[in-house]
C-alpha cells in the first residue's frame, strides 16, 4: 500500500511537470534546451526497501550525460545484498552491477522546458557471490521426517549479462532537479551457476525464473542536472529555434 | 504525426509495461518428474529361474520400520505398508522409501500378517545400507537424494528365499531395484 502511495505521488509529479507546458510560459526564461551536461541521481526503490526490508541492501546511482539534442548516453550502478527465503530454497546474493546505453528523448519540449521521455536500451552486467543457506529434499510420501537442512554450497566471483529495453521519464520539477520512473523488460544472456544450485537473484536484473529468460523492473528515481556547457548555435539551429519561438506565438 | 505517435503510443507503451510488471509474477510449483526415488521391490517366484521373474503375490504383507530392536511390536516401529484400513496389504510390489537423513535402515517383512492362525505369521528381518547424494533439482522442489552403494544384510531366514540386489544405485523409479524370492 505504502509503495503504491509512493509511486502515485511520483508519477503525478512527473506529470505535472509535464502538464505545465500546455500553459504558455513564453514569460519564464526562455531557456532553448541547448545546454548540455551531466544528470546523476538515485534510485529510490532501493534505498526504501532496504529500509524495509531485513533481507534486502541495496542502492542504485543513475545516470545520463546529452550527447546530442535527443540522444543521452545513460547508466546505471550499485551494489545489492538479497536474501530469498523461499519453501525449497534459502540463498543469499551479493554483489554489484552496471549498466550502460543510450536513451533517446521522445518528448517534443516547448520552450523552457527540458523533460524526457525516453526509450533506450542498456547493457548490463554484474559480478555476484551465490551462497546457499538452507535447502529442502523433495520427497515422494512423507513417511521419514523431512527438515530443511543446511548447506555450505557457495560460489564467488560469478558474472552476469543481459540486455534490457527501457522507458522512462525524467521531469523537471524544481530548478536542475528531475524526478520520474523507468520500466524496464530485460532479457538474460548469460549467467554463470554457482556449483550445486542456481541463480535464484541477479543484482541489477531480478530474481531469475527457472521458465524464462525475461524480466522487467521498475524504479523511481530522483536526480541532480549539471550544466556543463552551452552549444554554439550554428545557422541551422538558430533557424529551428526561431521557428519555434513563432510557433509558440502562433499558438498564444 | 511525431507528436501524435508519442503523445498517445507512449503512454500506452508506459502503462502496458507497469501492467506488465505488475501481474508477470509465477508461483513456483515443484512439478518434476524426477524427485527422490523410493526403493522398488518386487516380489518373485522361488520357483522360476533368473532369467525369467514371475511376479507372486505376498498375502498380507507388512513392513515395518525398527526403531526399537528389542519390542518388535513397539507403535514406534512404524509400518510403512500402514493405510487408513489395515496395516498391510496384498501385493507384489512394494515402493519402499529410504530416509535421507541416515545411512542405514532395519526393516521387518511379515507375510500373512494378522493371519488369525498364528503360526502362519512370517517374519524376516533385513538392514539396508546405503550412502546419499544431494543433487538440485530447481528452486520449487529444491534438491532431491539418490543412493548409491546399496547393501542388504539378512538377520534371518525365514520366508524370503534369496535376495537379488539389480542394481546398487539407486536414481529413479523407473525399473524394480530388487527382487525377493519366496
Amino acid at each position: 500500500m505504502k509503495t503504491i502511495v509512493i509511486y502515485c505521488f511520483i508519477i503525478s509529479s512527473s506529470l505535472l511537470g509535464l502538464s505545465a507546458q500546455v500553459q504558455d510560459t513564453i514569460t519564464n526564461t526562455k531557456r532553448l534546451n541547448n545546454t548540455y551536461g551531466l544528470r546523476i541521481g538515485l534510485d529510490l526503490n532501493k534505498p526504501v526497501t532496504t529500509f524495509t526490508n531485513d533481507k534486502y541492501t541495496g542502492f542504485e546511482i543513475i545516470g545520463d550525460y546529452r550527447l546530442s539534442k535527443n540522444l543521452y548516453l545513460a547508466g546505471e550502478l550499485g551494489n545489492e545484498e538479497r536474501t530469498l527465503a523461499e519453501d525449497a530454497i534459502n540463498s543469499t546474493t551479493k554483489g554489484s552491477f552496471i549498466r550502460a546505453g543510450i536513451d533517446y528523448n521522445a518528448h517534443k519540449n516547448l520552450i523552457g522546458m527540458r523533460n524526457l521521455i525516453f526509450v533506450g536500451f542498456r547493457y548490463g552486467f554484474s559480478t555476484f557471490d551465490q551462497t546457499l543457506n538452507s535447502f529442502g529434499v523433495v520427497q515422494q510420501d512423507d513417511f521419514f521426517d523431512n527438515p530443511e537442512r543446511p548447506s555450505g554450497l557457495s560460489s564467488s566471483g560469478l558474472t552476469a549479462h543481459w540486455a534490457e529495453f527501457v522507458m522512462g521519464i525524467k521531469a523537471e520539477v524544481l530548478q536542475n532537479i528531475f524526478i520520474g520512473f523507468t520500466l524496464s523488460v530485460k532479457r538474460m544472456f548469460a549467467d554463470e551457476k554457482p556449483d550445486g544450485f542456481d541463480n535464484f537473484f541477479i543484482p541489477g536484473f531480478a530474481k531469475t525464473n527457472d521458465t524464462t529468460e525475461f524480466a522487467n523492473g521498475f524504479s523511481y528515481h530522483i536526480s541532480y542536472y549539471i550544466p556543463f556547457y552551452k552549444k554554439r548555435k550554428k545557422e541551422k539551429k538558430a533557424k529551428e529555434d526561431s521557428e519555434d519561438v513563432k510557433n509558440i506565438e502562433k499558438t498564444k | 504525426m511525431k507528436i501524435l505517435f508519442f503523445n498517445y503510443c507512449m503512454p500506452i507503451g508506459l502503462i502496458c509495461m507497469l501492467l506488465f510488471s505488475v501481474n508477470c509474477q509465477r508461483d513456483d510449483i515443484c512439478d518434476s518428474p524426477q524427485i527422490t526415488p523410493r526403493l522398488i521391490i518386487e516380489f518373485v517366484d522361488d520357483e522360476a529361474n533368473v532369467l525369467d521373474t514371475i511376479s507372486k503375490n505376498v498375502e498380507q504383507l507388512a513392513v515395518r520400520l525398527i526403531v526399537d530392536k528389542n519390542n518388535v511390536d513397539n507403535v514406534e516401529n512404524r509400518f510403512v505398508t500402514a493405510s487408513i484400513v489395515d496395516s498391510s496389504f496384498t501385493t507384489s510390489s512394494l515402493q519402499l522409501p529410504l530416509d535421507t537423513l541416515k545411512d542405514e535402515l532395519t526393516f521387518v517383512f511379515t507375510k500373512n500378517f494378522g493371519d488369525e492362525n498364528t503360526a502362519r505369521i512370517v517374519e524376516d528381518t533385513l538392514v539396508f545400507k546405503y550412502q546419499r547424494a544431494e543433487s538440485f533439482i530447481n528452486r520449487a522442489c529444491g534438491f532431491q537424494t539418490t543412493f548409491d552403494n546399496l547393501e542388504v544384510e539378512r538377520r534371518t531366514n525365514v520366508w524370503i528365499s534369496d535376495i537379488d540386489i539389480l542394481t546398487t544405485t539407486i536414481t529413479n523409479e523407473d525399473d524394480r531395484h530388487l527382487l525377493f524370492h519366496h
